[in-house]
């Protein structure tokens, strides 16, 4: 009986913390002075928004993209260790998303700015003539978001990975298949709820980035939350600022709903998710 | 020379630490044939069959597959069909594209390939079947699309480790019989892992009794059930009474033994020399005789166990324990425990076993 009501202080939290002051923001984008579409159409008629959102969906798809390979590569071979070997790993894993995203950012500039490690190895090589800066360009962007976003990636591949019955694996070499044959027929099919999963942690994520790009990024990787930034804490455009998410939510939502239609729906192979 | 065995190995070992799962193991299996592994657990029968496909490689010794040494090979080049005890079905991949595995990944044309899956799936009883996935079929559907996988690309020889173990018992007899007629018609050579000795003995050209990685002993399943040559095989194959005799003189008239209990009585011929030795004696060849005949061997029934087509008796024979076995077609009047009863059985059903 008392666990029907146990939802209730939960969902209560939600909607007081989040849906609430969210709904209250999204809002303002169609009633900030009073009913009005004047935000929507001054964001579609800008330049800066597609720019922006051009940038933002660009970085998404290459960080997610270079979280799903070299998260998959982490999750197989993690998938192959002894299991201590294996849970000792992922607690490693996911302890790297308590450290502050700031620290994270703050420390790739140290390692990439002009005095930083690596600018003077390179010299020091000699394949570089003088310290040069490696920051605010898209690949500093790049480094930090799949520094910050694989864990994300690793542990749903890892899940799907390691329940992959390693008769399977016997049974494609019995059957003649090669490597190359095995990983495409087999691992690859049998992981994709799981990469799934990662990809749209990490690409949703990645749509609501700002800390690095602000931080690591340059002129070509203004995002659309560092559109916002400036609305909020500058313009004081409050209204326009919700115009702005209000694309990224439904962006997102429309992720989503895709990604349950596909593969929370799909029972077939009894993969639970 | 042309080789008629289909597989040989050459003293076969495999060590995982200190444990010595299989030792020194020599066997020439011949083309065409049905040859079983039996052995209690941890025997080393999965390692065996395990070195032979592939996935495992032999500390020494070496494996030829018709003739030509393939110990290096990856499994994947051996050109074998493997049957494993859950099945192992892709469950991303319907029970068409499941037999298609082997053919595709060959690049076969799909011409040849779409005749050749539905071949294999009608021989094994699963026409119209194709669409399905593999979690929605039974048990023993799901074997018979394992079963059709593993032969569909004509391989030299099939492995089956315990590939009926988790079928219920008529089920499992149905499939047997399957399994043994398919053999027949495809006449490919099958090696065959169960601890279920029924099984062994039902369905082999040739039996293999394992133990502590070793081979204990190689036979038709007749002979090797009929003249185990050891205590652990006369026991492992069937129930038997062990008979601990000493010699006590080679007469004329045969080699005289005598039991613990002071029973004198007359051995085999091709008995050895040594002073003492254990013969076994199947339960069902004693059978019970009239008391009131001279010279037999009295003894009291002890417990009676009904098993339907037959029943067990344990009898007291002068102090030894014996079991009989007696099927229910003699049972004219039903024994009944503290009977009083002779016993006979034949010399030649006595059979002398090594230590
Ligand atoms: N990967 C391994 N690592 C260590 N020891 C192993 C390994 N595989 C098997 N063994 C050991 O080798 C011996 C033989 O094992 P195997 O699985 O071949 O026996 P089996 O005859 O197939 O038994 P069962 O009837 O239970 O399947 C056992 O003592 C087992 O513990
Ligand atoms: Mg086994």
């Amino acid at each position: 009986m008392v666990r029907r009501w146990f939802w209730i202080p939960g969902l209560g939290f939600l909607v007081l913390f989040f849906l609430l002051p969210v709904g209250a923001f999204l809002l303002q984008s169609v009633l900030d002075p009073g009913p009005t579409f004047m935000h929507f159409e001054r964001l579609f008629e800008g330049r800066a928004f597609w720019v922006s959102l051009g940038n933002t969906f660009r970085i998404s798809i290459t960080v997610t993209l270079i979280c799903a390979v070299i998260g998959f590569l982490i999750a197989l071979r993690i998938a192959t260790l002894q299991r201590p070997y294996a849970n000792a790993l992922l607690v490693l894993i996911v302890m790297t998303v308590w450290i502050s995203l700031l620290v994270r950012n703050y420390a790739w500039m140290v390692l990439l700015g002009r005095e930083g490690i690596i600018s003077t190895s390179l010299v020091a090589l000699g394949i570089f003539e003088r310290k040069t800066s490696l920051l605010f360009n898209e690949a500093a962007v790049v480094l930090g978001m799949v520094h910050v976003l694989i864990p994300y990636m690793i542990i749903p591949t890892y899940a799907a990975v390691q329940a992959i019955d390693p008769a399977l694996l016997r049974a494609c070499d019995s059957l003649g298949a090669r490597p190359a044959q095995v990983f495409s027929r087999v691992l690859l099919p049998l992981s994709l709820p799981g990469l799934a999963t990662g990809c749209l942690l990490v690409f949703t994520l990645s749509l609501g980035f700002y800390v690095t790009p602000a931080i690591l990024g340059g002129r070509g990787q203004t995002t659309l939350t560092m559109l916002m930034e400036i609305e909020v804490n500058e313009q004081l455009n409050w209204g326009f600022a919700a115009a702005h998410a209000a694309v990224l939510i439904a962006i997102t939502a429309v992720l989503f709903f895709a990604y349950r239609s596909k593969f929370g729906m799909d029972r077939l192979w009894g993969q639970e998710l | 020379m042309t080789t008629s065995h289909v597989i040989e190995l050459k003293s076969l070992s495999k060590t995982f630490g200190n444990v010595k799962a299989v030792s020194d193991i020599s066997l020439d299996v011949a083309d065409g044939s049905f040859t079983s592994f039996i052995g209690p657990s941890g025997s080393g029968k999965s390692t065996l069959l395990s070195m032979i496909a592939g996935f495992d490689q032999p500390t020494s010794g070496t494996i030829r597959l018709h003739g030509k040494d393939v110990s290096k090979l990856p499994s994947s080049e051996r050109n074998i069909g493997m049957v494993f005890q859950n099945y192992a079905l892709f469950p991303h991949l319907s029970v068409f594209e499941n037999v298609a595995f082997p053919l595709r990944v060959r690049n076969m044309d799909a011409r040849t390939l779409t005749s050749r899956v539905h071949e294999a799936l009608e021989s094994v009883g699963l026409k119209g079947f194709e669409a399905r996935w593999p979690k929605q079929l039974s048990g023993g559907q799901q074997q018979r699309v394992a079963l059709a996988r593993a032969f569909v690309f004509g391989p030299e020889v099939l492995l089956m480790d315990e590939p009926l173990g988790a079928l219920d018992k008529n089920l499992r007899e149905h499939m047997q019989s399957e399994i043994k007629a398919l053999q027949r018609r495809l006449a490919v050579s099958v090696i065959y892992v169960t601890h279920d000795q029924g099984e062994a003995l039902a369905m082999s050209d040739n039996v293999v009794v394992m133990s502590d990685g070793r081979i204990q002993q190689v036979g038709a399943p007749a002979e090797v059930y009929r003249r185990p040559q050891s205590k652990f095989v006369a026991q492992f194959l069937g129930e038997t009474n062990l008979l601990e005799y000493d010699l006590v003189s080679r007469g004329l008239s045969g080699p005289i033994g005598r039991l613990a209990n002071g029973a004198a009585f007359v051995l085999p011929d091709n008995i050895t020399d040594a002073a003492s030795g254990t013969l076994s004696l199947r339960p069902e060849e004693i059978e019970f005789a009239d008391p009131a005949e001279s010279g037999c061997r009295h003894a009291r029934i002890e417990e009676t166990v009904f098993l339907g087509d037959c029943m067990r008796c344990r009898v007291d024979y002068q102090g030894l324990p014996l079991w009989v076995k007696l099927p229910a077609t003699v049972m004219r009047s039903v024994p009944r425990v503290g009977q009083n009863v002779a016993l006979h059985w034949n010399e030649a059903s006595l059979v002398p076993l090594d230590d």
